[in-house]
């Protein structure tokens, strides 16, 4: 055996071990990851322009990596030439939680030089950790000044200002240490009227989706999604709200259930198997909390309800309690997938694309290009999950505070050589530059002519331009080719900074002047509708004096949250969701107790006393400025 | 078989009796079930991986493509760093193993002398830490301090003994026969002469055995990678296949949340699902193994102790 | 003999630097940790045995039985699947037949369980196109049923994919060992007159019984944890709560809700009680069938 093996195993040997040693010795010397190659020496140099040398830093984030590389990168090489810096992501492994790695890295030295993690920078206890090791940069506003001209004219530009996000930015011991990578388009007063910033203001609403056929089989006045299409063109390329919502008479809970239950005596098929009235959220308990977003009348993708001076806590409300057994009677008539707690995602998108399905949340395009290849004669319509009024029984939505403060940050750590941070400073900076937002638009001049809202694509580009202004991904040279990603997916050298940014983008330039057809996806159509509708009933106001974790950062809240986050609170829900209607209340009160009893409820007359503080002294004066 | 070929070979001549064959029958038809049943989702995982991903998400994929495709495999193997990390895991692989079974064997070999003056108390040495582990920080720091980080070795070194493979292995070597020993002794030969001569030689089925494990071990670990490594440039193929799948996952996700209100936005990606993904990752992961595997297992067919004593 | 000592110096080295050393975190097990007191925090304050309160929690009995009853059952099926199998693969005639049995008989080993827990959904779906409950309309009839959503069909689907996924390589190390049994024991055999079940039973089996009660001590060892993996990727949220175990419960105490002390506590108990068994396993095997390892 040996015989055989030794001049193979050797030879094996002695290639790899060549290869390798080159690779190991790159970064043999300490385990910190950071290789500064200096290509010039490098001065002191603050002040005046800077003195770039090529350097790579690791960076540990969790924005969307795309598993398939672009195959003519055009913006990679232009960051590495403005920058010269090149990012590598870091990931954190499976099992591992966020403060025990920060632990880890901390301890071994091999905290990586950037951090963009909201799991991380948010966590109270991973950033205190952070900080009280002195293992983050402060960020002044000196340094801002100095390296970060582009964000001090980009703020002020938009009617904010350093100043401002100095302020908004403060972690608990006044010191500033992380920087934005999302933004929230109402907090800077000259967006908020701007109707290019349309797109990013009001509130994320979610929908449902309906077959049309079993649609207008039910309610005959209702249209069908090509009949919606041909009001969407007539009106020019808009719908308003009443057009996109009016016709269909679903508007709670009820009305819901008694169309899922007029849809199951229907007793259609697709095939051999039967249409499942509805799959109204993924199979993860947990999204009953979010996907149908206002079943009880109240915007509770948040945990808090705000309503003017009180505070509720929106799931230990009797409300909920009905929305769930509401689920439960789903559940039980057969109105939902029997297997809808437990299926595999890829199995409810499949049968989500066959068309077994009356009423989804989410994932329907897919089905209408099948639908439409295989004539089956129906199309999807968008609807919002009731309508709501934003000053109801649980919350007050009228009024909304704003911050620079978003849950998108940026660290800095102090593997960064304190004479590297400046560019490293410079690298974000150009990131948060109208030039880079423009590049990730448009992609670099040669790909377009004109200026303003004259910019067109050049013809060769137009698989590209049917990407970003329309919204057609399918041309073979489209944005991913270029690596122009849309909001999918993301190239940690062309590091995402979200939001604010252009507003001059393929979209909204061609809108002005492109013709509305039936190939345009209706749902964008529909989305705007609801989205304005709420819009132009909020106001906004600037957050001073108090931030959101005061409330929601609470270490008392944080434990009770930990509870109702754990997997056998939600269990508990789950067996209460599929169990039989005489035995919910029983199963209930196991995830009631568990997550909402006495601890938790002092916790929570805690809160509800601080907030009526926040509210009298911070928010009222505000609210009432902008009467 | 080793006893029947060598009965063939010593000219004597096996009477199969009745219950022999209806047993051998039995056998035989055991086995195809075992195979059928064994080896049918391995066949559907193939034709999975050969389907469209949207089609085959639709179920009844039984025994056949419908959508026959290679998008999957274009799609894992177009990532660039595929081919380094191939070389790199065959490297790990190799060096691993033989490592191995070098740090293993010798340890087996010294443990097996049963008058050795301290043998119980290194074996429970041995044995304790798989009572007492430590923590994926303490381990990590250790790590770091040596060097191990970003380092290939870090692939081979920590790996390099197995407790329970030394005990299969000195099981084996207690039943070599002490006479073979004592006569080298007599002749002169030292303990490690003895060991390459006469107990290595002999113990083929063992060492084929372990070497196997061995390398499958590190062909199939993704883990060390996920905590240890970061450069691109030392990544393994599980690693590689692994971050791919969860990046389809990931923006699979995130397709979700885009379809709750935001600017559509369709790929031309979308006939690869991940699920597709996966199938085409476990095909290309496992296949290598499958070809290595009889060439190990020859090894188990040789009567090696026949006339051993003899001579 | 000295020279001799060099042959366990490497494994001795290596074990002490990547298993011992990292033991010293297990301290917190003793401690109310607390990740800001002092480096690592191991600077938290010693509370004694306090983190060990669950041993007197009525519900963590619960855990440990149903731990005890997914291993017991394992190791009463699993365990001598791959004996019986080894030897039945033994027993065939043809020697390529035997090679391609065998490598497809492993094949699941390498199959991760997320793979197989996705294979094991799809085909025990409720839906029409669930294969099991296919087959069992047509040969039983009565309501299709959702086995995934039933914590009493657990068991058995744990049995039968865990046997389904390493009866095959389970063989591996038997083979080896039966082919290094002197092939002039069964002529002897033969000789006087034995057939081929007398020969299994007189010369197979006793060659290979020192590696089989390696292996069982082992998984006698193991019977107070569970596969992780398997439970981890089979179970839902419908029956999450009925099939946990120690060590998913550990898991999950110490990842997602952070109690790193107790999670450290219930491991360093699980690890004395292993201990325990190991020993008991040993000597008991040394007394009956003079094979053990310590």
């Amino acid at each position: 055996m040996r015989s055989v093996r030794k001049p193979i195993a050797l030879l094996l040997t002695a290639c790899l071990l060549a290869g390798v040693a080159g690779c190991g010795s790159g970064s043999s010397n300490s385990a910190a990851p950071s290789q500064a190659q200096t290509s010039e020496a490098s001065g002191g140099g603050s002040e005046g322009p800077l003195n770039l040398k090529d350097m790579k830093i690791k960076l540990q984030t969790t924005y969307y990596q795309p598993a398939k590389p672009s195959t003519d990168d055009v913006l990679t090489p232009i960051w590495h030439e403005k920058t010269k810096v090149s990012a590598e992501v870091v990931d954190i492994p499976q099992d591992v939680s966020v403060e025990q790695w920060v632990q880890m890295q901390a301890a071994a030295g091999t905290l990586p030089e950037v951090i963009i993690n909201h799991a991380i920078i948010s966590h109270p206890a991973a950033m205190k950790y952070l900080v009280s090791s002195g293992k983050v940069w402060e960020i002044t506003k000196d340094m801002a000044e100095k390296y970060m001209p582009n964000l001090v004219k980009r703020l002020s530009q938009f009617g904010s200002s350093i100043d401002l996000l100095m302020e908004d930015m403060k972690y608990e011991d006044g010191k500033v240490y992380y920087l934005p990578v999302e933004w929230d388009a109402m907090a800077f007063p000259k967006l908020q009227t701007d109707p290019r910033a349309n797109e990013w203001a009001g509130p994320h609403y979610y929908t449902l989706s309906f077959r049309d056929d079993i649609l207008t089989k039910i309610f005959p006045d209702a249209k069908t999604e090509d009949q919606l299409k041909d009001l969407y063109v007539k009106n020019g390329g808009k719908l308003s709200f009443e057009e996109a919502t009016g016709d269909v008479p679903i508007k709670n809970r009820d009305d819901l259930y008694n169309y899922l239950k007029k849809v199951k005596a229907l007793g259609l098929k697709v095939g051999e198997k039967n249409v499942i009235p509805a799959q109204l959220c993924p199979a993860d308990p947990g999204s009953i909390m979010w996907a149908l977003q206002t079943a009880y009348g109240a915007f509770w993708q948040q945990e808090f309800g705000y309503k003017d001076d009180q505070l509720n806590y929106l799931k230990s409300l009797p409300a909920f309690k009905d929305y769930v057994q509401w689920y439960n009677k789903l559940f039980n008539e057969g109105l939902m997938d029997p297997e809808a707690w437990i299926m595999k995602s890829d199995m409810i998108d499949a049968k989500a694309v066959n068309g077994e399905y009356a009423v989804i949340n989410g994932k329907v395009d897919d089905a209408r290009k099948l639908s439409q290849q295989e004539n089956r004669g129906y199309g999807y319509r968008t609807l919002p999950i009731f309508p709501i009024e934003l000053d109801n029984e649980f919350q007050n939505l009228t009024y909304n505070s704003v911050s620079l403060y978003q849950q998108g940050s940026i660290i800095f750590t102090k593997t960064i050589k304190e004479e590297d941070l400046p560019q490293i400073l410079n690298w974000y900076d150009f990131n948060v530059s109208e030039e880079a937002m423009e590049l990730r638009a448009w992609g670099p001049p040669e790909f377009y002519t004109g200026d303003g809202a004259d910019r067109r694509f050049k013809p060769e580009y137009k698989d590209l331009e049917q990407d970003k202004a329309f919204g057609h991904a399918d041309g073979e040279k489209n944005g991913a080719y270029y690596g122009l990603f849309n909001e999918i997916a993301n190239n940690p050298e062309v590091l995402k900074i979200n939001g604010f940014g252009y507003l001059d983008t393929p979209y909204n330039v061609y809108a002005a002047t492109k013709t509305p057809s039936k190939e345009d996806p209706i749902d964008n159509a529909v989305n705007s509708a609801i989205r304005k509708h709420y819009r132009d009933q909020m106001k906004y106001y600037r957050r001073v004096g108090w931030a959101i974790s005061d409330i929601e950062g609470d270490p008392d809240y944080a434990k009770a949250h930990d509870k109702i986050e754990s997997k056998e609170a939600y269990s508990y829900l789950v067996n209460s969701l599929v169990c039989k209607p005489e035995e919910f209340d029983a199963k209930f009160k196991l995830y009631n107790d568990l997550c909402y009893g006495s601890d938790f409820q002092a916790t929570l007359k805690k809160l509800q006393a601080k907030w009526k503080d926040i509210y009298d002294q911070h928010v009222k004066p505000e609210i009432d400025k902008i009467q | 078989m080793a006893a029947f070929r060598k009965e063939e070979a010593y000219g004597l001549r096996i009477k199969r009796s009745a219950g022999d064959k209806a047993y051998d029958t039995f056998n035989v038809l055991f086995m195809l079930c075992l195979a059928f049943v064994t080896v049918y989702p391995f066949w559907y995982i193939l034709v999975y991986s050969f389907n469209e991903g949207r089609d085959a998400a639709m179920g009844g994929l039984w025994f056949w493509p419908r959508k026959w495709t290679l998008q999957n495999y274009k799609y894992v193997l177009g990532n660039p760093y595929i081919t380094n990390a191939f070389l790199v895991t065959i490297a790990r692989t190799v060096i691993g193993s033989i490592i191995h079974m070098v740090v293993t064997g010798f340890a087996a070999y010294t443990l097996m002398k049963k008058d050795l003056p301290g043998r119980k108390a290194i074996v429970y040495f041995y044995m304790m830490p798989m009572f007492i582990g430590g923590t994926l920080v303490s381990s990590y720091l250790v790590n770091a301090k040596l060097g191990l980080l970003n380092n290939f070795f870090v692939y081979i070194i920590p790996g390099a003994f197995s407790f329970f493979m030394m005990l299969v292995i000195r099981t084996f070597f207690e039943g070599i026969p002490e006479s073979l020993e004592e006569s080298a002794m007599l002749d002169g030969a030292g303990y490690y002469t003895i060991f390459f001569r006469i107990y290595l030689p002999l113990s083929g089925p063992i060492i084929a055995a372990t070497v196997f494990f061995s390398a499958v071990g590190h062909w199939l670990d993704y883990y060390t990678n996920l905590l240890y490594v970061s450069d691109k440039h030392l990544y393994t193929l599980q690693y590689v296949l692994y971050k791919v799948v969860v990046a389809s996952e990931t923006s699979d996700m995130y397709r979700e949340l885009q379809e709750s209100g935001r600017l559509l936005t369709l790929t031309s990606e979308q006939q690869v699902t991940t699920q597709g993904l996966k199938m085409a990752t476990l095909v290309i992961v496992t296949f290598p193994v499958l070809f290595v595997y009889p060439f190990f297992q020859k090894y188990f067919t040789k009567g090696v102790l026949v006339g051993a004593v003899k001579a | 003999m000295y020279p001799l000592y060099f042959g366990v110096l490497p494994s001795i080295l290596l074990t002490l630097i990547f298993s011992y050393l990292p033991m010293f975190t297990n301290v917190i097990a003793f401690m109310d940790y607390d990740m800001f007191n002092g480096w690592l925090g191991l600077g938290s304050p010693f509370v004694g045995f306090q983190n060990f309160s669950f041993l007197k929690d009525p519900d963590f009995y619960k855990l440990v039985t149903r731990t005890l009853t997914y291993s017991v059952a394992g190791l009463i099926f699993s365990f001598p699947a791959s004996l019986l199998l080894a030897l039945a693969l033994n027993e065939l005639r043809n020697e390529l037949f035997k090679r391609t049995i065998q490598t497809i008989s492993y094949i699941p080993h390498f199959v991760s369980w997320v793979t197989v827990a996705s294979l094991v959904y799809i085909f025990l779906s409720v839906d029409p196109s669930g294969l099991i409950n296919n087959l069992k309309q047509a040969m039983v009839g009565g309501e299709r049923i959702s086995f995934m959503q039933k914590p009493e069909y657990f068991l058995a689907i744990l049995l039968i994919t865990g046997v389904w996924k390493e009866i095959g390589w389970g063989t591996i190390i038997y083979l080896a060992s039966i082919t290094s049994i002197d092939p002039q024991l069964y002529e002897a055999a033969q000789i006087d007159g034995a057939g081929r079940w007398k020969q299994m039973l007189h010369v197979t089996l006793p060659g290979i019984m020192p590696a089989t009660v390696i292996l069982l001590i082992f998984a006698v060892g193991g019977l107070f944890s569970s596969n992780f993996d398997q439970i981890y990727n089979l179970q839902n949220d419908v029956i999450r709560n009925d099939v946990s175990t120690i060590n998913l419960y550990v898991y999950y105490k110490g990842l997602r809700d952070q109690q790193y002390s107790l999670s450290t506590a219930i491991g360093l108990f699980q690890g004395v009680i292993s201990f325990i068994l190991i020993r008991t396993a040993n000597f008991i095997s040394k007394k009956v069938a003079d094979v053990g390892f310590l």
